[in-house]
């Protein structure tokens, strides 16, 4: 596999969850103080480094290889189904398209009306960042295990998107309203559910019919399968 | 449990037993794999992404 492939998805996975949990950031920061916020998130980069750096090489040195690409595709298909039919679904008009300045607004109402912000703020703060960074943690230790030198580029395109978002976050103190969010939720959906698929394939032993290159039809079949069911589910426009 | 279910499946009814099919289909057609195979475990799996479509949204 093209290391710049998994670079390149983990980039923007980080990215999407990162932007989500920079939203929650800066509306405890906000309304709960800067200190509750950056103590809560640095509490939860803590605990994601932890996890991450004992699951991944438990998994690598205990879990036949066969079987963990197996386990792998799972978590990647399961992942990959529920961002791209989230996406399918707001290109189709059934979702509302995700907008982080909304959430924002939601997220500051929440907290005004908590008794003890410094309490539920340093709570909020903790979940959203170790939620949001779950999965980034669950996708790079996974892109890293299912192949051998994988992982500089995983964890690279990871942390690339984790510092832009944070120095943009610090420069702007706003959230990301720019960000194209439903566009990369649809490319994310689509390069986890192709990869899901081919691991988990591969570890079953089917015979994938042009080897490694068969990834690209897989992204080419997900792909149309996407554009036929945003067509398929879009709401008539009334006259 | 809810939280983990929501986590790993975004709360899907369609898409764990999609992937339970076609992982069962190849495990059980072991012996017998053929060109075949790995076209009809993608079909299962792009059919359970068109079920998983048809669900409320969530």
């Amino acid at each position: 596999m093209n290391g710049w492939v998994a670079a390149g998805t983990t980039f923007l996975a980080s990215g999407l969850e990162f932007v989500e949990a920079a939203t929650i950031v800066l509306a405890v920061g906000y309304t709960a103080g800067w200190r509750v916020a950056l103590s809560a998130t640095a509490w939860a980069i803590g605990a994601l480094i932890v996890i991450t750096g004992v699951l991944g090489p438990a998994l690598l040195y205990w879990v036949p290889i066969d079987a963990l690409k197996i386990a792998i595709g799972i978590f990647l298909t399961l992942f990959g189904y529920t961002w791209l039919r989230k996406a399918i679904w707001r290109y189709a008009g059934r979702k509302a398209m995700r907008d982080e300045a909304a959430t924002f607004d939601k997220e500051v109402a929440e907290m005004r009306a908590q008794r003890d912000a410094a309490r539920f703020g340093f709570a909020t703060a903790f979940n959203g960042v170790l939620l949001e960074g779950l999965e980034v943690a669950v996708i790079v230790i996974t892109f890293s295990a299912a192949r051998a030198g994988t992982f500089l580029w995983a964890a690279g395109g990871a942390l690339a998107a984790g510092a832009i978002v944070a120095g943009t976050a610090v420069l702007l103190r706003h959230p990301f309203s720019r960000v194209p969010e439903n566009a990369m939720g649809f490319i994310v959906g689509i390069m986890l559910l192709s990869f899901g698929t081919f691991w988990s394939g591969e570890g079953l032993g089917l015979h994938w019919w042009a080897a490694e290159g068969t990834l690209a039809w897989i992204v080419g079949f997900y792909l149309a399968a996407a554009f036929v069911l945003i067509g398929a589910l879009r709401r008539p426009v009334r006259a | 449990m809810k939280k983990i279910y929501k986590f790993i499946a975004g709360n899907s009814r369609v898409t764990p037993p999609g992937i339970a099919l076609a992982i069962g289909l190849a495990v059980a057609l072991q012996p017998r794999l053929g060109w075949w195979s790995a076209p009809l475990y993608l079909g299962v799996l792009l059919l359970t992404l068109a079920a998983s479509t048809l669900e409320p949204v969530q």
